[in-house]
């Protein structure tokens, strides 16, 4: 009986000790808010959408908390910085298009809104002129042409999906796949896979 | 500061450059070796699944990086366009001490007799440019024993009917063979066809002083972790360097062969590490910068003597490409054939290696190497 008090004013010390760090620290003005190298904040909440829409949760994580945008946004200040254009224009186009269309922003949209918009972007609807007499009011298409270039949506949308792919399930290291969770999920060995760890030699 | 002549300057230390700067310094040469990359390990990258050799999204693990290796690639509708070294249209080869042979999948074949006399073997194909070699393989055969015990393949010819005659057996025994294989091999006995083991430049049983392949199944792609993969960084290039004759020069990109009023070449000029310009002269050049960047250097260095490149009278350089073309077959099975044993790739067969009705050639078919759990196509 009185071990497990023992134990348990043991943890309440322990805890308060933790909780106390993390105090000094807010004491230290230690910011959580994310820090974002190239994205904007808006643009970060935009792509947190968009990512979650590709991987959305169920009972593991999606693409939004596994850190994808965080990933991206990573990489294109290194290896991706070739895509910044693509990425600058392509979520812009993304924000004046929804505005157009429902007067709201991405995020805001109902989760299906949202799958159908990008479906419409992977079918290259915005930017396809031919498909211009679809009886919407006349603003939104004469808008969206000079907002897309011809396949602009289609070829954006191509692109954030495949690193959308390289964020969740990519190594850990390049800031998405929070905790091995694509690993874990497909069931692979964690923190590397059995055979492959550089000390078991067996 | 100006650069002291030298005997000898061989450009690109991989799979040629290494061997050749090896026995120029150890015949007592004078040898300076240029690479493009510099030293590479596992650490650098780990088991990294989007930053390796093969899924380069994030760039080249084994090099060339991005920042000063563009390639401009000519489409087919002319238009020019410049390529990073991670993009797949560059068609990249590894560039760091060792290249390729630091992250390959390691296979050590040898060529058959039929590979050096093809037009002999198969007469005129309309549409090629085949022709028969100016050696043949009785001519290379001590080479490939030295390379095979110098640098070291595990394996055991006497199972492959159709392998061309050796004097002396691979210096390390076959590996034994992972699961699917085991399959796959009494399936092709089965069919009548002559299964064997992959000769490998990996360690069998500890070898040239490093220990003996662990069978991870990121091989192909990665560098090794224990140092049981062989190729020239792990083994006649520190021989080279050994011998002091032998200075490697690293993160320097030669641009051309510099040629004398005579005709005559008289050494290189390059960009070291800093990208400044510099000379270094020798009595011999040797180029051996895989099939892209030799063709490129040669075609850089023109002169009076050669206003086309050189070698270039016949306009034949940098043409005839081949890449590393090979086709692939995927199979779904009821019950589990994977072990989790690499790298992958352990059996083959040399029955369609020449003389298939209407074929011209042929080749090896293997198993493959082990795939990353995730394949990118960007």
């Amino acid at each position: 009986m009185s071990s497990k008090n023992i134990s348990r004013r043991e943890f309440a010390k322990a805890f308060s000790l933790s909780i106390g760090s993390l105090l000094f620290f807010n004491q230290c003005k230690f910011s959580y808010e994310p820090q974002y190298r190239f994205f904007s904040e808006e643009e970060a909440t935009l792509t947190d959408a968009i990512v979650e829409q590709i991987i959305p949760t169920d009972e593991w994580l999606g693409a939004k908390d596994a850190g994808v945008t965080n990933f991206i946004d990573k990489q294109l200040v290194g290896p991706f910085s070739r895509f910044k254009t693509d990425y600058r224009s392509g979520l812009n186009s993304i924000i004046v298009t929804c505005q157009n269309i429902y007067g709201k922003k991405f995020e805001e949209l109902s989760w299906c809104e949202q799958t159908e918009f990008l479906k419409e972007m992977e079918r290259g609807t915005f930017s396809d002129i031919e498909s211009k007499n679809t009886g919407n009011n006349d603003n939104f298409w004469n808008d969206n042409e000079r907002v897309w270039k011809k396949g602009a949506d289609r070829s954006f949308f191509e692109l954030i999906r495949s690193h959308t792919m390289a964020g969740y399930y990519g190594s850990p290291r390049h800031g998405g796949n929070y905790m091995y969770v694509s690993y874990r999920m497909i069931g692979l060995d964690i923190p590397t896979i059995q055979g492959r760890n550089k000390h078991n030699l067996s | 500061m100006k650069n002291s002549h030298v005997n000898a300057v061989v450009v690109g230390a991989g799979a040629g450059g290494g061997v050749v700067a090896k026995e120029l310094s150890v015949a007592g040469l004078t040898v300076v070796l240029f690479e493009r990359g510099g030293w590479a390990s596992f650490d650098d990258h780990d088991h990294d699944e989007i930053f390796s050799q093969r899924t380069t999204l994030l760039g080249n693990a084994y090099g060339p990086d991005n920042d000063r290796n563009r390639r401009v690639r000519v489409l087919p509708d002319g238009k020019e366009i410049i390529v990073l070294p991670n993009d797949w249209r560059y068609e990249n080869n590894a560039a760091c001490v060792g290249s390729g042979t630091v992250s390959y999948g390691a296979m050590a074949w040898r060529f058959m007799s039929e590979d050096f006399r093809m037009k002999s073997t198969y007469g005129h194909v309309e549409g090629s440019s085949i022709d028969d070699w100016p050696i043949s393989y009785e001519d290379l055969e001590p080479c490939y024993e030295k390379a095979e015990w110098e640098i070291g393949v595990a394996g055991d010819d006497s199972l492959n009917p159709f392998a061309p005659p050796r004097k002396k057996p691979q210096p390390m025994p076959p590996f034994e063979h992972n699961k699917e294989a085991k399959i796959l091999e009494a399936a092709a006995r089965r069919l009548g066809y002559h299964p064997f083991p992959i000769p490998m430049l990996r360690n069998s049983i500890p070898f040239g002083g490093r220990p003996q392949c662990y069978r991870i199944r990121s091989c192909v792609g990665f560098a090794c972790p224990v140092n049981a993969k062989n190729g020239t960084h792990n083994t006649v290039i520190p021989i080279a360097l050994k011998t002091k004759n032998c200075e490697l020069r690293t993160h320097c990109m030669v641009s051309e062969i510099l040629v004398d009023n005579n005709g005559k070449v008289t050494g290189v000029s390059y960009f070291d590490e800093k990208k400044r310009k510099q000379t270094q002269t020798a009595d011999i050049v040797v180029v051996s910068s895989s099939a892209t960047e030799t063709a490129r250097l040669l075609l850089n260095s023109k002169s009076k003597f050669f206003p086309a490149g050189i070698g270039n009278e016949h306009d034949w350089v940098g043409r005839n490409l081949q890449g590393h073309a090979y086709a692939g077959a995927y199979g779904l099975f009821e019950e589990d054939i994977y072990d989790d044993r690499g790298p992958g790739a352990s059996l083959a067969i040399c029955d369609f290696n020449h003389y298939n009705p209407g074929i011209i050639g042929g080749g090896v078919l293997c198993n493959e190497l082990t795939d990353s759990h995730i394949f990118l196509v960007e």
